[in-house]
């Protein structure tokens, strides 16, 4: 069971932040709040986000599973004003989700969660380079990289205190760096790793509304990003895999 | 790169010659079943029928999935195309209860050969040589046009009855049902299929692609959740003055359509590609129809065995290359996908095989590529391989 009144901006950030990765998901819901973790068809990117109940402006749940489609939700989105209230109603074992606005009303027939890939196992993995920059800044860098290149290595330089992005592509480079003035280094250790900027552009649109994101790096690992949503009442984490580059 | 493949492939073709058989404006023959939709002037078209000078079944003039198995060469191709004049008059794509297009639905339906009377305003006169479309040879306009009543295949007919079927559905069910590309495509283009009321016309070329693209995105979509193969596959094929090597890599599907254009007009060289990651491809591709031909034979290919790979697939063009068409891809590739594989431990062994057949240096192939550059360059890795 689930009955739930939210605001319309809170609900789009949330659903953006999945949909830049996957199209369907499976929703928990307890008590707190609303969870969901989902790995991109190909292996390659994460994302987990949590939204506590209090980004609700009214919330009331039971421990359940809900099969949701992203991009059928995301047709809706169109209808809805930026401050609309949305109330969401899901009946104890039903299959489809009550979403209703300004006097419109939809029902939206749930994706059985057995269909759906299943829920993988936490990321235990550890990425010492840390530092937390703008996602205004870390958006603009993604963008300027893609004008020269399909891929972005991301690092710190340990011995200068810099944070580094930079494209090559096949006539042209490009190179972005952050001193302390604009980025916090929280561990400001050695580390380097190339990504598909196919990935990054569509999680960057996202990280790019987040007042602060925390990047964590490794040598040649995952990227992690992690930044708040809904005035700090939700979490998101994006993973993604590394392109290696041969000797 | 200073010409671009549309202009290179209409230089191959205009220089090539037309039938020899004298036209007359009336005439008197079968239409294989065949139908032409011209995109020129969307959405006001010129269709019509393509009619041959025989009274006989000659269905295998329109069925390009026949050719390759019945080892056919360039030049019974194209002679046996060009045999075939093509009528035509304006149609509104929309209309698709006119009498015109009903009378080009009962044709692109019929199960076999309709024997057809036509009188043309002018003499039929020139030829079409296309890379997206089968040829055919002269056209003139349509003033009277006949043809027999014939028996509708009965799986087209379901679907042409069926108005709550929508077309990507009814697609996807006949060739389920093991009806031909070119039947299926061809009821497309006539606005045979659909939910009522959406039924349009589909130019001939767009109606190609567009049922490539439905059943590429339902075999992807299975794709996706089959098993990766575990080593690096190889599949060739060889015929119309043309190699194809589909090189299969165990990564989550990637694809890449590499065509490289040798001496055909002359000493030129010439590479096209285009190609597509993890996610998939937005907006149409630069190398044109055949990108997605090709994707659908591979796609195919791995549905029906069960497996998920990214896909590289190199395509040699060589001297005495005539444009026929998309299908000449399509079928090419399907056949290849079709020969056992030959199996390698790794991309570098592949490819060094592969060469052998190759008169294009794979070193250019390489080094023009994108994704076949990066599994050597900065290979994309999956999170599993790091918890």
């Amino acid at each position: 069971m689930l009955k739930a009144t939210i605001d319309a901006d809170i609900l789009k950030e949330s659903i953006d932040a999945i949909s830049a990765l996957v199209t369907e998901c499976r929703l928990h819901t307890d008590e707190n709040g609303l969870s969901t973790r989902a790995v991109d068809t190909a292996n390659v990117a994460m994302v987990s986000l949590t939204l506590k109940k209090e980004a609700f402006s009214a919330f009331e749940s039971t421990k359940g599973e809900i099969g949701l489609d992203i991009a059928k939700l995301k047709n809706i989105f169109g209808m809805m004003g930026k401050n609309d209230l949305i109330s969401l109603e899901l009946p104890e074992d039903g299959h489809k989700l009550k979403v209703s606005f300004e006097g419109y009303r939809y029902s939206i027939t749930l994706l059985d969660p057995n269909t759906i890939r299943k829920d993988p196992n936490p990321p235990n993995i550890d990425l010492p380079g840390k530092v937390v920059l703008s996602g205004n800044d870390l958006y603009n860098s993604i963008k300027a990289a893609a004008v020269v290149s399909d891929k972005i290595a991301l690092g710190i330089d340990a011995a200068q205190q810099l944070f580094f992005m930079a494209a090559e592509g096949d006539t042209d480079h490009i190179r972005r760096e952050f001193g302390k003035s604009e980025v916090n280094f929280l561990n400001g250790i050695e580390a380097r790793s190339l990504f598909s900027l196919d990935y990054l552009k569509d999680m960057g649109r996202v990280m790019g509304r987040a007042d602060e994101v925390e990047v964590s790096l490794g040598i040649d690992h995952p990227a992690k990003f992690a930044f708040y949503i809904a005035g700090g009442q939700g979490y998101v984490e994006y993973l993604l895999a590394p392109r290696i580059e041969a000797d | 790169m200073a010409i671009g493949k549309g202009a290179y492939l209409k230089a191959i073709t205009s220089s090539r010659l037309g039938s020899s058989r004298i036209l007359d404006r009336t005439m008197e023959g079968s239409t294989p079943p065949s139908v032409f939709v011209g995109s020129w002037n969307y959405p006001k078209v010129y269709a019509g029928p393509l009619i041959a000078p025989i009274r006989e079944e000659c269905g295998i003039m329109d069925t390009p999935e026949a050719w390759i198995p019945a080892g056919w060469s360039q030049e019974e191709i194209l002679s046996c195309r060009l045999d075939l004049v093509r009528g035509k008059r304006v149609c509104d794509v929309t209309r698709v209860e006119d009498p015109d297009a009903c009378r080009l639905q009962e044709i692109a339906l019929s199960a076999g050969s309709v024997e057809s009377q036509a009188t043309f305003s002018e003499t039929p006169a020139g030829t079409s040589l296309s890379e997206e479309h089968t040829p055919f040879g002269p056209s003139a306009h349509l003033v009277e046009f006949e043809a027999e009543s014939s028996r509708f295949e009965p799986h087209l007919e379901r679907c042409y009855y069926d108005s709550d079927l929508p077309a990507s559905d009814a697609i996807l069910a006949l060739h389920r049902e093991g009806v031909p590309f070119s039947s299926i495509q061809k009821a497309l283009s006539v606005g045979a299929l659909g939910t009522g009321g959406k039924r349009r016309m589909v130019p001939t070329r767009w109606s190609i692609t567009a049922c490539d693209t439905t059943l590429a995105d339902r075999f992807l979509s299975r794709v996706r959740q089959n098993r990766l193969i575990d080593t690096v596959r190889v599949h060739e094929f060889s015929s119309l003055n043309n190699h194809y090597a589909v090189i299969l890599l165990p990564t989550p599907w990637q694809y890449e359509w590499m065509e490289a254009f040798l001496h055909i007009r002359g000493d030129e060289e010439l590479l096209f590609s285009d190609h597509e990651e993890f996610r998939g491809k937005k907006g149409y591709s630069c190398v044109g129809g055949c990108y997605y031909s090709c994707k659908m034979a591979v796609l195919e290919g791995l549905e029906r065995e069960g497996v998920q790979a990214g896909a590289i697939v190199l395509r040699e063009a060589r001297k005495g290359y005539i444009p026929m068409g998309v299908f000449n891809v399509r079928e090419n590739v399907r056949h290849a996908m079709l020969q056992p594989f030959r199996e390698f431990e790794d991309l570098p062994s592949a490819l060094a095989d592969v060469s052998m057949r190759m008169t294009f240096p794979m070193e250019r192939f390489v080094t023009e590529s994108t994704v076949l550059k990066s599994q050597f360059r900065a290979r994309q890795t999956t999170l599993d391989a790091f918890f």
